[in-house]
Order: structure tokens, then sequence, then C-alpha cells
């Protein structure tokens, strides 16, 4: 239902802790927000959904967040309502300027990412998104950044070997974020060069997504490639002003960031 | 109250502390340290019996920038990396007080100088090549006091700064004239690399300090000093304390090793002529 959009959570800090970035999960039920009755799983993501598409309409995405939190216990076989769960909650982070608030999101996106593997291990959603949690908490819980960060490369190296593909190529071109923006080793995963290789992947995979251009320009720049780093910016906010990317949602969050590393 | 008790009281009540931390090539940006930087300023106030908000702190990850910060006014404490200390403490009056015992190395690390293996057998091997580390801003800590047990390094060496350590030693793996120093921490995780077989250690300094906490250009009452110093040595005792040491990756403050301290600061002087 989501696609995997913006990707400017990451801390990058002066050091990292060694707390575990995972913790024992409380039970999902004490996750969820509001009781549902006994509406059908199914019924309940695809309602999930529809309120997801009103973005930036933050109030619409935290009902989205509460549905998704209620048809993974509607139906504790399946990990759909988990994933779409932390798709909202990592929405909601990113633009969540209240610590604590934030702190929260993050924290409770992780632990739904922890539930989400305990029901399907060798998911690659889950994967995924408990990855991009992981990275959300590290923003504002410091001491979980060494051993965070470390899982997160960890879950997308993994992701992005079972299907490379998923979300819009979504693996490689958060590793390659990662790789650019987290301290380097040994402190942490941090590595330009080899954020670049799998910037170029992401590209390679999914071309015409721009948010796989606006990473690699992100990457190029770090990699000192100023001009290639320019004109993938360009490629991006192009993408993103056409067909079929113009009427997505997030569009305006990719150009301004897309704005922000061209005017850097 | 007695009058030295209200001496005291009016002194520690005073302006407030600036606390500047300088590792240049380490991560981390001032900006992206802050949270870190304030949770360390309100907790070290806290332990050494100052009002909140009398200490504030900031972290530099460039050596420029620090140095500047240095030079203002309220800039009256500091902790400091070693090649930082050595290159710029006699022209910024930085008076060495305690050592940051870092986690994972302690208050003293031994640098190694890592080259493809084979390729180097001395010094003189060297010639022409390039040095990278983290210390280059202080191409004569990295030539004299790290490497000062090694031998006398050829005038054609060039050192240079870099941070991208992992760039480095791959372009040492690829066969090019590149040698790299790496501090404790990056030598004790040398092994976990996939391509470690390919290097090896050619070199390794003396024990030396990690980090060194100065005082800066007498700008602390010595009642201010003592408050902070038993502050900063017991900062670990308060569980916010120690959180906040963890987060910049310390395990504490120890008194300083003077005479490893004089070592370097000799052989960098010798390196720097």
């Amino acid at each position: 239902m989501i696609r995997a959009a913006r990707i400017g959570w990451l801390a990058v800090l002066l050091g990292a802790g060694c707390a575990s970035a995972l913790k024992e999960p409380p039970p999902i039920a004490t996750l969820q927000r509001e009781p549902t009755g006994t509406v059908p799983a199914n019924a309940l993501l695809q309602e999930a959904a529809e309120e997801y598409e009103k973005r930036p309409d933050r109030a619409a995405v935290r009902r989205a967040e509460g549905l998704c939190l209620a048809a993974a216990q509607a139906d504790e076989s399946q990990v759909a309502g988990l994933v779409c769960a932390i798709q909202a909650k990592s929405w909601l982070a990113e633009r969540e300027q209240d610590v604590k608030v934030r702190t929260d999101l993050a924290v409770s996106a992780v632990q739904a990412g922890q539930w989400c593997l305990r029901r399907e291990p060798t998911s690659v959603p889950c994967k995924f998104w408990l990855a991009v949690a992981l990275g959300l908490q590290a923003r504002d819980r410091p001491t979980t950044v060494e051993d965070g960060l470390k899982r997160m490369a960890q879950l997308l190296r993994e992701a992005a070997s079972e299907a490379p593909g998923f979300e819009e190529a979504g693996p490689e071109r958060v590793l390659a974020i990662l790789l650019v923006r987290a301290p380097g080793w040994p402190i942490g995963p941090g590595d330009d060069e080899g954020g670049l290789v799998h910037a170029r992947r992401a590209v390679e995979l999914r071309p015409g997504y721009p948010p796989n251009q606006l990473a690699l320009g992100e990457v190029l720049l770090k990699n000192g490639q100023k001009a290639k780093g320019r004109e993938a910016l360009l490629r991006a906010v192009e993408l993103a002003g056409g067909p079929p990317w113009s009427g997505n949602p997030d569009v305006t969050t990719w150009v301004a960031d897309a704005q922000a590393l061209l005017s850097r | 109250m007695t009058l030295s008790t209200l001496l005291a009281a009016i002194a520690l009540a005073a302006d407030p502390v600036a606390f500047v931390a300088v590792a240049p090539g380490y991560p981390g940006t001032t900006a992206e340290a802050q949270a870190s930087m304030d949770a360390f300023a309100a907790a070290l106030a806290a332990q050494s019996g100052l009002p909140a908000g009398s200490v504030t702190a900031a972290y530099f990850e460039k050596d420029r920038p620090g140095a500047e910060r240095l030079q203002k006014p309220d800039a009256a404490l500091g902790m400091v990396a070693l090649p930082f200390f050595l290159k710029e403490g006699e022209a910024l009056r930085l008076e060495p007080r305690l050592g940051a015992a870092q986690k994972g190395t302690g208050a003293t690390e031994v640098w190694a100088l890592v080259a493809k293996k084979g390729r180097v057998n001395g010094p003189a091997s060297l010639d022409g090549w390039q040095v990278s580390s983290v210390a280059g801003y202080a191409p004569a800590f990295v030539t004299g006091t790290a490497l000062a047990g090694w031998g006398r390094m050829p005038s054609t060496v060039k050192v240079v700064q870099s941070s991208q350590v992992l760039s480095s030693l791959r372009k040492a793996v690829a066969g090019e004239n590149v040698a790299v120093l790496l501090d404790g921490a990056q030598a004790a995780a040398l092994p976990t690399l996939p391509f470690a077989a390919e290097l090896e250690v050619v070199a390794r300094s003396a024990p030396l300090p990690t980090g060194v906490v100065v005082t800066v250009a007498k700008r602390l009452t010595p009642e201010r000093w003592k408050a902070l110093e038993k502050g900063l040595r017991q900062l670990g005792d308060r569980p916010d304390g120690a959180a906040a040491l963890e987060a910049i990756r310390l395990q504490g403050f120890v008194p300083l090793d003077s005479e490893l301290l004089a070592a370097a600061r000799k052989a960098y002087a010798g390196a720097a002529k």
C-alpha cells in the first residue's frame, strides 16, 4: 500500500552507545490505539490504505496507523497489518518536531517490526521496515545507535539480496543512505564508497523512481562527485514532476529534499 | 554563611562555562552531537554542584572551528584529541588536567601504521608515499609522536587528513602507495575487515593518552575548576552522568599520565621543527 519514501531520519552522532536497539516488545494489543470491534483484518487494511493516501494529512495517517494495528490484532497469522503500521509510524516520526512524540513513534515502530519478524521470520517487508524503524529510533536514542545501525545494515542487506525490487529498490536505496550518513568504521557501518555501490544499484533496478535518483545524488555529493550528484538530483526533480509520480502524496517532500541538496 | 562560603558560592554561580570537545576527523557534526552534549553539560553541572545551565557543551569534528570556539571568552574547559592538543595547546593556552578514558580503548591507546602486506619494511619504504590518518591535520603527530620509535620518515612522505579510513585502506590493498595510521579503536577493529588478511601492521606507537581534558587560558577560577574536576571524576556515579558518558563513548575521566604526555610533547616538538 505504501511506498518507501523519505529517508531523512538517520542519526549521525558524535558517538554511539552500545545499548541493545531491540528490547522485549510489549503485546501488540498495547500498541493499538482504538478498539475496532469485529471488523475483518482485510477491511481494516483497506480502510488504512485509504487513510494513508490522504498524506500529508497527519490525522489521517494517525488513523491509518491505528487501523493497521487493529488489523494486526484481528489476524495474528499475517504481517500486513504490522508492516503498514510501521510505515505509518515512520511517516509520522519523520515529520514530528516533538522529540518525545517522535521517540515514542520510533520505539513503537521498532516493537511492531519485532512482532512482524516473530510472525514471519523470513519476511522481506518485515526486515525492511524494521530496518527503517531502527534508523528512526537511533535519531533520538543515541545509546541505540551502535547496535541499531549495525542491525539495520544487516536487515537491509538481507532484504536487498532476497527481494531487490521491493519498495522500488528500497533496500538498496536505504542502505546507500545509511552508509553515507552513519558513523564510519569501526564505530558504525558508514562507508561512503559502499554507499555509492548501493545507490547505483537502486538506480539500475528502478531508474524512474525519484527517491532513487535523490539518494544517488546525495551519495555522489558525499563522494565528492558534485557535477554527477547535481545531475542525479535534477533528474529526481524532473521525474517527480511527471507521470506517474507527480500525483504522489510525497512528491513535494522529494522535491524539497532535492532542492536542499542542490543548494548545498 | 561565612565570608569564604559566600565567596565560593558567588564564584560558582558566575557566567556559564563552555565545555568544548574537539575531535577532528571523528564522526558527527556540531549540530548532530548537540543533544548528547547538552545532556553531558547538564549532568556535569549537577554532579559538580553547580546551578542548572551553568555549563554548556559543544562538539567540533574539525580542527579549525574547534580552535576558533576555544578562543571565545566563555570557553574555559575542554576535551581534545591528543594530536589537536599537541598542535594547538600552546597557542590556545590549553592546560592538561585529566585524561579522557574512551570506551573500548581506555585512557591510553596505541596507534598502528598499516600497509599492504609485504610492501613496507621500514620508514625508507615510504619514500614518496602518502600516509593517511584521522590525525593528518597534525603531521608532526603522525611522523613524530606516533611513529617516533620506528625511525625517521623520508621527507617525501605526504601526510594527509582523512576520516575515510576504509577508503584509504582499500587503496592500500589495491596497491597504491598508501599507508594508514590507525588510532587504537581502529587498530583493534582491523581484524574484522574482510580484506584484513591483505594488510599488516608495520609499526606501533608507544601508549599515548587518548583524550585530554584541558582548562583554557586560565579562564576558570580555582574554585570552579575544583568543583568541575570533582564533577568530571564522579560523573559516572549518577545515572544521568553515566548515560551522558555512554552517549559520547567515554568510560569516564581519570588522572592524566603526565609522563606519557611529556614524552608525546617532546616527540611532537622534535618533529614539528
